[in-house]
């Protein structure tokens, strides 16, 4: 079999035009002033990728180019080896199989996002030393008061019946393995609102208890904070949001800034539907508290619904209903499904 | 009567032009016809061409060609990335080794293809220390900020070292036509570019930075051989000023549309407090869209400009480069990669890479001396990959 080829002889960049001939085990190379010959056991093959010209690397440095994809089939044959990239490149030119390899790398990635990493990133927080998780909620504490919050204006005595009702909540539901703490603070730009740090660290805005009716709800609230952080939700958002972010890139980082800005959205959407998880684990653990004390998921249900209300009129859109991609972006769960679902349990 | 008969090779336009209005050097000229820029040399034009037979020393344009395809690269990118999550990432060296080979062997030059002769089990053990050192920085500064200040320290002592590094592999690993590139290791020089100048710059108010730009470049170029022979790199730091010039130009113009905009919104818009939520709201997402859309165009603008600088002062024996790329085009693609790439979650990428890699070859030419069958190869040793995956997964981004 014959094809006619390009030789390089590795010494000088002179293109020689010649006629490549398998013959038994040797290949014959032969052009003007060109006749060489070597066995085929001693040269290399470039693996097949795409419609890019085949190569032989020669023994000596020698190089030569051919298109004739049978040719260098034929050689590759002669050898006998070369199989694994062989399949490989069967496998990326044929579109059926390159859309099957898409079908199992979607799945594989969702797969993983869905099922493997919220598992590895409870092992991760589980695993996490109580005092780094400690120090990180110390440190988040310290960022948060310069940005977001002002001292509480509550009263002392205000203070430590807060303090009181927390340290039953606490008890009530066995929360004595975690260090748990209430800070009290006030925010204009946070409003009505409570938030689980790392380590234990329980925050309250002086706007939620200005909205809150009676003390039960507050203790509701609390309930379901200590829920964040008996789950470790703080510690478990930061791993999975970072790892989801690496991989997404490791995977994409193909094309500058396009594909960073691609990986953005799946994080968003992930991130969401995570956070919307923990809120019904929390939400489970405020019901557990209502029910220890002989009172109805009413409480929690009705604070919730003044938190959305006064949220709502802050930003000044009173939303009805909240339904189609502004559900899927949101973090917690419309208010209205999570109190359906306090109600049914 | 002295005149010189320029012609534009992109579209054919020629005019007679005065002999005494080009100056001798070599000159950039921008064609006044279809605004594309070209090269031309006023010396080696001493003859008008009419009377002028065509000879050796007339340089011949030679395009880059591209002749991938989305296609066929989709293939080759999605088995990539399915064999790099089962692996859980170990097939990656063997993933990039086969992404360059499909770009480099679909990129010619006088119908040569050029040829990336990576070792990927060379590239996986760089790769190995590289994760190593990313999940020890990870770790570093979650845990310990002051750990990660101090690694994030010693990553940028370690930049001049590794641009070499990786350049070194990269060129050894290149050739055409069975010769190799290769890379002076001059890693006192590269400290000096890559380090020192720019602390330097920050003392002169940045007013150095054009200059620095300049010397990395020249850097790189100088540095690099193909085979026994040395690139050589003549643009002017004057001609990088320029740039920076007309760039902060750009970034005035821009923050003065889209600020004094706002503000005139502000104003003019009756009955709306301009410290309202709501106001903000609405506007912030305009205003932050608005500074987005110059950030993007300031940096593609100076991208450009750079690029063409850079390959048009580049020579390479008695043969120089024409690099061709334009704003509009480049804009026009990158703005449309990008939107592709988000609106397919990612499916175009492939498509848009192979788009970008034709873009830019098809404005790279070589005006070449002669034919391309005087170069000579040279030794080259085998070099390890530690710098060129270190420089890969900290996003440290150079090359041609």
């Amino acid at each position: 079999m014959h094809t006619d080829g390009d030789y390089f002889d590795g010494r000088s960049s002179v293109r020689h035009r010649v006629t490549l001939t398998l013959d038994g085990n040797d290949l014959r190379i032969e052009g003007e002033q060109i006749a060489l010959s070597s066995p085929l056991a001693e040269i290399r093959i470039s693996a097949p990728l795409g419609e890019v010209k085949s190569s032989l690397y020669l023994p000596d440095g020698g190089k030569c180019d051919f298109a004739d994809r049978d040719f260098a089939r034929l050689a590759e044959r002669g050898k006998g080896r070369g199989g694994f990239f062989r399949g490989v490149h069967r496998w990326e030119n044929s579109l059926r199989l390159a859309f099957v390899a898409l079908a199992l790398t979607v799945a594989l990635v969702l797969g993983f996002i869905k099922f493997g990493l919220p598992l590895f990133a409870e092992q991760a927080a589980y695993a996490i030393p109580p005092a780094t998780e400690t120090a990180l909620g110390a440190e988040t504490l310290q960022i948060l008061d310069k940005a977001l919050f002002s001292p509480s204006g509550l009263d002392t005595d205000r203070r430590s019946e807060l303090q009181h009702l927390f340290a039953g909540v606490v008890a009530t539901l066995d929360g004595a393995e975690r260090p748990y703490r209430l800070e009290l603070r006030s925010s204009a730009r946070l409003g009505a609102n409570a938030l689980a740090l790392p380590g234990g660290t329980v925050i309250l805005t002086d706007e939620l208890i200005a909205i809150a009716e009676t003390d039960e709800e507050i203790a509701a609230v609390l309930a379901h904070e200590v829920g964040h952080v008996r789950h470790r939700h703080a510690m478990r958002q930061v791993i999975q949001s970072s790892a989801v972010g690496l991989m997404i890139a490791t995977l994409t980082g193909d094309v500058f800034s396009a594909a960073s800005m691609a990986a953005a959205l799946p994080t968003l959407l992930v991130d969401a539907d995570f956070s919307r998880d923990m809120e019904r684990q929390a939400d489970d653990v405020a019901v557990e508290y209502l029910t220890r004390k002989g009172e109805t998921p009413d409480h929690f249900a009705a604070i919730l619904t003044r938190i959305e209300e006064a949220h709502a009129e802050r930003s000044g859109q009173a939303e009805s209903g909240g339904s189609g991609i502004t559900d899927y972006f949101s973090s917690h769960p419309p208010t209205e499904e999570r109190i359906a679902r306090l109600r049914g349990d | 009567m002295n005149q010189i008969n320029v012609v534009c090779p992109h579209c054919g336009y020629n005019k007679d032009v005065d002999r005494e209005k080009i100056p001798a050097r070599v000159k950039s000229v921008t064609c006044p016809s279809c605004e594309r820029s070209f090269f031309f040399d006023a010396l080696k034009n001493t003859d008008s061409p009419q009377n002028a037979p065509p000879d050796q020393t007339e340089p011949r344009h030679l395009p880059f060609v591209f002749t991938g395809n989305a296609r066929e690269y989709f293939g080759i990118w999605i088995v990539n990335t399915l064999l790099k999550i089962v692996t859980l990432g170990l097939y990656s060296p063997w993933a990039k080794v086969r992404k360059r080979q499909y770009f480099y062997g679909n990129t010619l030059l006088d119908d040569a293809n050029f040829d990336y002769l990576a070792n990927p089990l060379a590239l996986l053990k760089g790769w190995l220390i590289g994760a190593a050192l990313f999940i020890i920085y990870t770790l570093g500064s979650r845990y310990s900020p002051v750990a990660g200040i101090i690694f994030g320290l010693l990553v940028f002592l370690l930049i001049p070292w590794v641009i070499v590094r990786s350049r070194l592999f990269n060129n050894r690993n290149s050739a055409h036509r069975n010769i190799r590139f290769n890379f002076r290791p001059a890693y006192g020089e590269s400290y000096k570019i890559h380090v020192g100048l720019p602390i330097l710059s920050v003392f002169t108010l940045g007013l150095l930075t054009p200059y620095v730009y300049y010397r990395q470049k020249r850097f790189l170029m100088e540095n690099s051989s193909f085979g026994r022979s040395s690139f050589g790199f003549d643009a002017r730091a004057g001609d990088f000023y320029m740039v920076a010039f007309k760039t902060f130009g750009f970034v005035l113009l821009g923050v003065a549309v889209f600020g004094g905009g706002a503000a005139l919104l502000s104003t003019v818009i009756p009955g709306i407090d301009p410290s309202s939520p709501v106001f903000a709201g609405a506007l912030m997402p305009l205003v932050m869209a608005g500074y987005f859309c110059v950030y993007f165009f300031i940096f593609i603008y100076s991208y450009v400009r750079i690029s063409n600088l850079t390959w048009n002062g580049t020579h390479l024996g008695g043969s120089r480069f024409l690099s061709t790329l334009r704003v509009r085009g480049m804009t026009w693609i990158l703005f449309s990669n990008t939107l592709a790439a988000i609106l397919s979650i990612g499916l175009l990428i492939p498509w848009a890479s192979v788009r970008l890699a034709r873009y830019r070859l098809e404005n790279l030419a070589l005006l070449a001396a002669g034919d391309l069958d005087h170069f000579r190869n040279a030794p080259v040793e085998e070099t390890s990959a530690a710098g060129e995956e270190i420089g890969d997964i900290f996003g440290v981004d150079f090359g041609f």
